[in-house]
């Protein structure tokens, strides 16, 4: 087993608690035994979001940094970020990425995907850490398929991808590898996209059901709206959105306001996910208030209709 | 906010000069729009020869009777003093912005900001004639706002397209229904 120290740099002492608690639930769990140390001895730290100067000088160094911010904060621009208050499930996966960044090639958790899981999921891990890197990230990726290429250039905010290749993405799921950093010159041949785009459409095929490291049982709120300019969708996405702008919702109360099945419902939120729209608190839900259906009267219900009805636009 | 007719809904579609707001307006009207023009005076803005005045109207006849009124107003900021006449009673507001103008960022805060910013009226903003090399340009944008707080349906929409028009209309549709699901549960 591989020893690895951690320290807590401007933390609150619920925050290291609950942190060290979790750390007890690991033991045994990985090849990787976690113990705390001060922070110049540690491998990796774990420092706080609003740590001002401290947090740059720890951030600046060699060591993995982990910023952890309060769930009710957008997530800071960091490659490691763990919102708080959070579950065990969210440290493993963070420790079990820098572990990972760190060569500790045995490091999986009982938790971790099987070995054998498909290649998709593996392009789209490896995208989604990408997406969650600090954004001056100037390198090129490739990931490849029996299909073509495509290069991810995530300082320009676009991937470039052969026509053809991309007719299918948009359509249904593609067997690609991970992304892994290239020397290679782009092509002419292949057209450039914004990456939203293939974040996007990576997690719509992706998934059938939630996305693994969105918990089922949490409150979602939108940052930000999908470009629907570029990834055409239908009204349940519209409407989904326009109520998770408004307020931090559940899945049962989404699902009674939009009117649609559990599996469109958990692909949306996996795709706004994926693509960086989602604040997602995976604490037990706090009672919220009751969604009613679009459907029901309000102010506006039947000139809406009636509107709808008259430009067309689909039920 | 003073009472509406039961049977008249209002949108307003705003933004610069330039930006499609007739266009778009006569794209879903069940005639061409209904314009105030007059000689463009602000050709650095736009270099179009005739502007919008007064206002741009549309109007859209529901099967019962009732009808849908568009309105769009002037982009010149002499023009301004229209803006608050003609958000009165409005159900919704669609900014339009030109993508390729220099101006762009200063355009999508003046008018957030004057139509007040999504929080007292339903807005959606679309973004027109947006580079093909620059795909990073929409995602600032919504950042920008999100710095902000404010998160607003923004989509690249070229409003020569019905179907891009009809997006910007659904979406506001759609964030004035839940805006109404707010109010009864209220």
């Amino acid at each position: 087993m591989t020893n690895r120290r951690l320290a807590f740099v401007g933390l609150g002492a619920d925050t290291t608690s609950a942190c060290l608690s979790m750390l007890k639930i690991m033991d045994g769990r990985s090849s990787v035994g976690w113990t705390q140390s001060e922070p110049d001895d540690a491998d990796v730290l774990f420092v706080a979001h609003d740590g001002g100067a401290n947090r740059k000088h720890w951030e600046n160094g060699d060591k993995p940094c982990v910023v952890v911010y309060h769930n009710t904060e957008a997530r800071p621009a960091a490659r490691y970020t763990l919102p708080h208050p959070f579950r065990v499930m969210q440290l493993i996966g963070v420790l079990e990425d820098i572990s990972s960044a760190l060569g500790d090639t045995a490091s999986a958790t009982r938790a971790k995907a099987p070995a054998d899981k498909p290649q998709d999921e593996t392009f789209g891990h490896s995208l989604k850490n990408l997406l969650e890197a600090p954004a001056n990230d100037d390198s090129l990726y490739r990931s490849r398929g029996a299909q073509g290429h495509l290069y991810v250039a995530p300082a320009s905010g676009c991937y470039y991808i052969d026509p053809g290749l991309h007719q299918q993405l948009r359509s249904k799921d593609l067997s690609l590898s991970a992304l892994e950093e290239v020397n290679d010159p782009i092509s002419n041949q292949l057209a450039r996209r914004p990456i939203f785009e293939l974040a996007w459409f990576t997690a719509q095929h992706a998934h059938e059901a939630l996305a693994p490291w969105l918990a089922p049982a949490g409150q979602f709120k939108l940052k930000r709206w999908p470009n629907f300019g570029t990834v055409r969708s239908d009204r349940v996405y519209l409407s989904l959105c326009a109520l998770l702008t408004r307020q931090a919702c559940g899945r049962e109360q989404l699902l009674e306001h939009a009117q649609c099945n559990a599996g469109q419902l958990d692909r949306f939120l996996s795709a706004c996910s994926m693509s960086n729209l989602l604040i997602s608190d995976s604490n037990a839900p706090a009672p919220a208030p009751q969604v009613t259906n679009v459907n029901e009267n309000g102010r506006f219900g039947s000139l809406i209709r009636g509107l709808r009805s008259r430009l067309g636009l689909s039920s | 906010m003073d009472t509406i007719a039961s049977n008249e809904f209002k949108i307003l579609f705003t933004g610069p000069m330039g930006a499609g707001k007739t266009t778009a307006i006569s794209a879903i009207s069940d005639q061409a729009a209904v314009s105030t023009d007059v000689i463009n005076t602000d050709l650095d803005q736009c270099e179009k020869e005739l502007t919008t005045a007064a206002l741009d109207y549309g109007q859209i006849a529901l099967p019962d009777g009732s009808c849908v009124r568009l309105y769009g107003t002037p982009g010149q900021e002499r023009f301004r003093f229209m803006w608050p006449i003609l958000m009165k009673n409005a159900a919704g507001v669609i900014v339009l912005l030109n993508g390729e103008h220099q101006e762009l960022e200063q355009h999508l805060e003046h008018f957030v900001q004057a139509f007040g910013e999504g929080r007292t009226l339903p807005m959606v903003v679309g973004v027109g004639r947006l580079p093909e090399d620059d795909h990073s340009r929409l995602e600032r944008l919504a950042m920008k706002l999100e710095q902000r707080g404010i998160a607003l349906p923004i989509f690249d929409a070229d409003v020569r397209k019905h179907d891009d028009v009809l997006l910007l209309v659904d979406a506001l549709l759609c964030l004035i229904e839940a805006n109404d699901t707010g109010r009864m549960e209220a």
